[in-house]
C-alpha cells in the first residue's frame, strides 16, 4: 500500500496560518466572553433590568375629614379612568365617535387627539361612574389599545357648607385651599413604588411581585368644626346677602376658652364637587385673607389696656365735646352729640371723641403695646394656608393723627379671625390663644387648656369689659338688636368706612361688623359676622346690619350646644313679650 | 468478596469464552436497590418540591383574592358610607327638624355607647313649648 503524498510547505503554511487565525479569533471571543460574564456581570445585568423592569408609582389613598361630632365632611372613592393608545387604533373616527357617544364627549376633539399615531398614551375621561365604565366594556374595543387605571375621587358630602375651610383636591390629587392644601402632608399620604416587567415593545407583561414601597394612606383629619353651627352661620350669611346684597360677608364662631373654631364661614362661595362652576371671586377665605379697618370693634382692647396700665379708671368721665372736637388739625365728629360721658359709656355710645381723648391719655407708644398684645399686625397661627397678618405700621411712621385714629380702630387693618380671637382674649380672662381649626389626635373635645398663650391684660379688667361695658352695649348701646331671650349677651358694633385701593377712603361704601358672645357670666361662644360694602340702604351700621344675623347664629349655638339659659331672664323676656312696659 | 465463575461455553471465536458470575443476582438486587433508591429520593424530592410550589401558589393566589375582596368590601363601605352621609348631611336635615316635619328618633340599642347630644331645635322653650307637646311625625 502506497503511503499518501507529504503535503507541500506552501500549503502547510496556509493550513497553519488559517488555524492560527481562527485560534486568535476563538481566543479574542473568549476573552470578550469572560470580560463580559465577569468584569461587566453586574453592570449589563443593571442594564437588561433596567430594560426589563420599570417602577411605577402607586397613588396614596388621601385620608378623611370629619367634624368634631364625626360626620364625614371630605372623603376618597376609587374611580376609573379611561385611556386609549392612539399608535395601536387603526380605526380612530370609529373609536372616537364610539366613545364620545357614550362618554358625552366632541367626537371630533376626541378623534383629532388619536389621530395622532405617534402618541403612546391619550386620557379619554378621567373618573368615569360606574354605568360609563360599563358601557366602554360593551363596546369591546381592540385589546391593547384601551384600558382603565384607577384613580381617587375626593367627594364632599357636605356640599358647600365649610367650602373655603376645606378647599378641594385637585383632578391629580393635590391639595389645593384649606385644609386640603394645609394638611397635604397629613393627608396626602406618601406615594408607593411597584416593579412591572415590560417585552422588547414596552408592554406590560407582568407585575412583579415585590412592592419597593408600599403606598402609606393619608391620615384621617378631625375638625373643630360642628357642621351644624356652621350650617347655622352659613344660613344667616345667605340671608345677608339676599337682604342687604353686600359684596361679600363673612362669619366665624369660636370657642373663647379654646378658641376652637366651631365655623368658619365665608360668602361668595363655591361647591368643591363642581369647582368648575365657581366664579373667581368665590375662592378666597374671607375669614382669615381679607383685610379691613375694625373700626369700633377695636375700641375694648384701648380701654383694657390703658385699665391694665392704671391710665384709665373705670370711674373717669370724657367731655365728648357735644359732637365736634377739634384734635390738631384735625376735627372729629360723633353721630351724635355727647356731652359728659362715663368710660363705660364712651364704649356702649361708641363715642369716637371719647376714644380720641383717651388716645391722647394713653399716646402712641401705650396705643401701639396694646395693639401688638392682643395680636394685631401677626398671623394667629390657624392651621389653614393663606392667612394674612393684617397692617400694623411700626410705631416710628405713627403720627398724631394716629393718636386720635388707633383708638377708633383706623390706620391698622385685621383679618376677620384676628379680632375675633382678639375678642376671645377678653372673654376668657385676659389670655390671647392661638386658634385651631384641627382637632388633635386622641384629645377631649372638651379640652380647655392651649399651650401657646399669652396674657394680654388682668382677668378683671377683662371681666369687667365683658360685663358692664360690652354687655351694655346690647342691653342699651348700640349692639340692641342683638338681644337673645333667656341669655345675657355682651358685643361690640363696628362700622368702617371702605378702603380705596387708591388711597384714601371709598365714600359711601362702610364694612359693618359685629362681636357677640354670651353667656355674659361664662362666655361659651362667640360670634364675628363682617358684611363687607352693603349696596342697599346707605350707612349700614354694624349694628344694623351685622348684628341681627350675629345675635341669630348665637342663639341657633346657644341652643344646639345646651348652654342653659337663664331662667328668671326667660321669665322676664316671656312677661315683657305678654305686658310690654308703657 | 471473593468472585467465583462457572465456564458456561466456548464461542465459536477462538479465544473468548463465555462465563457465568455467579455473584450477579445479589449484585445487580444491590445496585438496582441503590438505584431505585437514588431514584425515587430524586423523584420525591421533585414531587415534594412540586407539591410546595402548588401549594405556594394556591396561597399566593387565595391572599391575592382576600386582598381583592377586602379592597372591594373597603370600597363598598367607602361609597355606603358616603351615601349615607350624603343622606343625613345637616344641611338636608335640620330645616325639615325646625319645621318639625322630621323628628329625631333615637335608636333602641344605639350603636354608640358614648351618648352624642343631639341637637335642641326649639330656639326659645318659652315660646315652643306648644309645639314641642305636638307628637311628631317621623319620615
Amino acid at each position: 500500500m502506497s503511503s499518501a503524498p507529504e503535503p507541500t510547505t506552501p500549503i502547510l503554511n496556509r493550513a497553519r496560518f488559517v488555524v492560527t487565525v481562527i485560534g486568535i479569533i476563538w481566543s479574542v471571543l473568549a476573552l470578550r466572553l469572560v470580560q463580559l460574564q465577569w468584569w461587566q456581570q453586574d453592570r449589563f445585568a443593571d442594564r437588561a433590568e433596567q430594560q426589563r423592569e420599570f417602577a411605577e408609582e402607586v397613588m396614596a389613598r388621601p385620608g378623611d375629614i370629619v367634624d368634631r361630632q364625626g360626620r364625614l365632611v371630605a372623603t376618597t372613592l376609587t374611580m376609573r379612568s379611561l385611556y386609549v393608545v392612539p399608535s395601536r387604533i387603526s380605526k380612530p373616527w370609529t373609536v372616537a365617535n364610539s366613545l364620545a357617544e357614550i362618554l358625552d364627549l366632541q367626537a371630533d376633539s376626541l378623534f383629532e387627539k388619536m389621530a395622532e399615531r405617534h402618541r403612546h398614551f391619550l386620557w379619554v375621561k378621567r373618573r368615569l361612574t360606574t354605568a360609563e365604565v360599563d358601557k366602554v366594556k360593551e363596546l369591546k374595543l381592540p385589546t391593547g389599545s384601551w384600558g382603565f387605571r384607577d384613580e381617587y375621587r375626593r367627594e364632599y358630602p357636605q356640599g358647600v357648607v365649610a367650602a373655603h375651610v376645606l378647599g378641594l383636591r385637585d383632578i391629580d390629587g393635590v391639595g389645593r385651599g384649606g385644609i386640603e392644601e394645609g394638611l397635604d402632608h397629613l393627608l396626602g399620604g406618601a406615594k408607593g413604588k411597584r416593579k412591572l416587567a415590560r417585552d422588547s415593545r414596552g408592554r406590560v407583561i407582568e407585575i412583579l411581585d415585590d412592592i419597593e414601597e408600599p403606598p402609606l394612606p393619608g391620615q384621617n383629619v378631625q375638625l373643630t368644626l360642628d357642621l351644624v353651627v356652621q350650617l347655622f352661620a352659613e344660613r344667616e350669611l345667605d340671608a345677608l346677602m339676599a337682604e342687604w346684597k353686600p359684596e361679600s360677608c363673612s362669619a366665624i364662631v369660636l370657642n373663647p376658652k379654646t378658641c376652637d373654631i366651631l365655623a368658619m364661614a365665608t360668602r361668595p362661595t363655591f361647591d368643591p364637587n363642581h369647582p368648575e362652576k365657581a366664579s373667581a371671586d368665590a375662592w378666597k377665605n374671607r375669614a382669615i385673607a381679607d383685610i379691613y379697618e375694625p373700626g369700633s370693634t377695636f375700641k375694648p382692647f384701648v380701654v383694657s389696656y390703658g385699665l391694665d396700665q392704671q391710665v384709665l379708671h373705670k370711674s373717669d368721665m370724657f367731655d365728648c365735646e357735644h359732637g365736634q372736637y377739634r384734635m390738631g388739625r384735625r376735627l372729629l365728629h360723633d353721630h351724635h352729640r355727647y356731652g359728659t360721658l362715663s368710660l363705660t359709656d364712651v364704649l356702649v355710645k361708641s363715642s369716637n371723641i371719647g376714644m380720641a381723648k383717651i388716645g391722647e391719655r394713653l399716646t402712641n407708644d401705650r396705643l401701639c403695646a396694646a395693639a401688638n398684645l392682643f395680636g394685631f399686625g401677626r398671623k394667629t397661627g390657624i392651621e389653614l394656608p393663606g392667612e394674612l397678618p393684617g397692617i400694623l405700621r411700626p410705631l416710628k411712621q405713627w403720627t398724631g393723627y394716629s393718636t386720635g385714629s388707633i383708638p377708633m380702630g383706623h390706620e391698622l387693618a385685621t383679618t376677620p379671625l384676628q379680632l375675633i380671637v382678639a375678642h376671645a382674649a377678653l372673654a376668657n380672662g385676659g389670655m390671647l390663644l392661638r386658634p385651631r381649626i384641627i382637632l388633635p389626635p386622641n384629645s377631649d373635645s372638651t379640652a380647655a387648656v392651649r399651650q401657646i398663650s399669652e396674657t394680654t391684660v388682668s382677668p378683671e379688667v377683662a371681666r369687667w369689659l365683658v360685663e358692664v361695658p360690652m354687655q351694655e352695649v346690647v342691653t342699651r348701646g348700640t349692639g340692641k338688636r342683638a338681644r337673645i331671650p333667656g341669655y345675657n349677651v355682651f358685643g361690640k358694633t363696628g362700622t368702617a368706612q371702605c378702603i380705596s385701593p387708591a388711597g384714601g377712603y371709598v365714600h359711601g361704601k362702610y364694612i359693618s361688623s359685629f362681636v357677640c358672645g354670651a353667656p355674659v357670666e361664662d362666655p361659651q361662644l362667640l360670634v364675628l359676622v363682617v358684611v363687607n360694602q352693603s349696596s342697599v340702604g346707605g350707612e349700614t351700621f354694624g349694628g344694623k346690619v351685622a348684628a341681627p344675623a350675629a345675635a341669630k347664629i348665637l342663639k341657633q349655638s346657644l341652643v344646639y350646644l345646651r348652654i342653659s339659659p337663664d331662667e328668671h331672664l326667660l321669665k322676664a323676656a316671656a312677661k315683657w313679650k305678654d305686658d310690654p312696659p308703657e | 468478596m471473593s468472585r467465583s465463575a462457572t465456564r458456561i461455553s466456548q464461542n465459536s471465536i477462538p479465544g473468548l469464552v463465555t462465563y457465568r458470575d455467579n455473584s450477579l443476582p445479589l449484585e445487580c438486587a444491590v445496585i438496582f436497590f441503590r438505584f431505585g433508591a437514588a431514584l425515587l429520593l430524586v423523584v420525591s424530592v421533585a414531587l415534594a418540591g412540586t407539591a410546595l410550589e402548588t401549594r405556594n401558589l394556591a396561597l399566593k393566589r387565595s391572599l391575592s383574592q382576600q386582598q381583592y375582596r377586602m379592597a372591594e368590601l373597603m370600597e363598598k363601605q367607602v361609597a355606603l358610607r358616603l351615601e349615607s352621609q350624603r343622606l343625613g348631611t345637616p344641611a338636608k336635615l335640620l330645616e325639615a327638624l325646625e319645621r318639625g316635619d322630621a323628628s329625631l328618633y333615637r335608636p333602641p340599642k344605639p350603636q354608640r355607647v358614648d351618648e352624642r347630644r343631639a341637637p335642641l331645635l326649639n330656639w326659645n322653650p318659652a315660646e315652643n313649648r306648644s309645639s314641642r307637646q305636638r307628637p311628631a311625625t317621623r319620615k
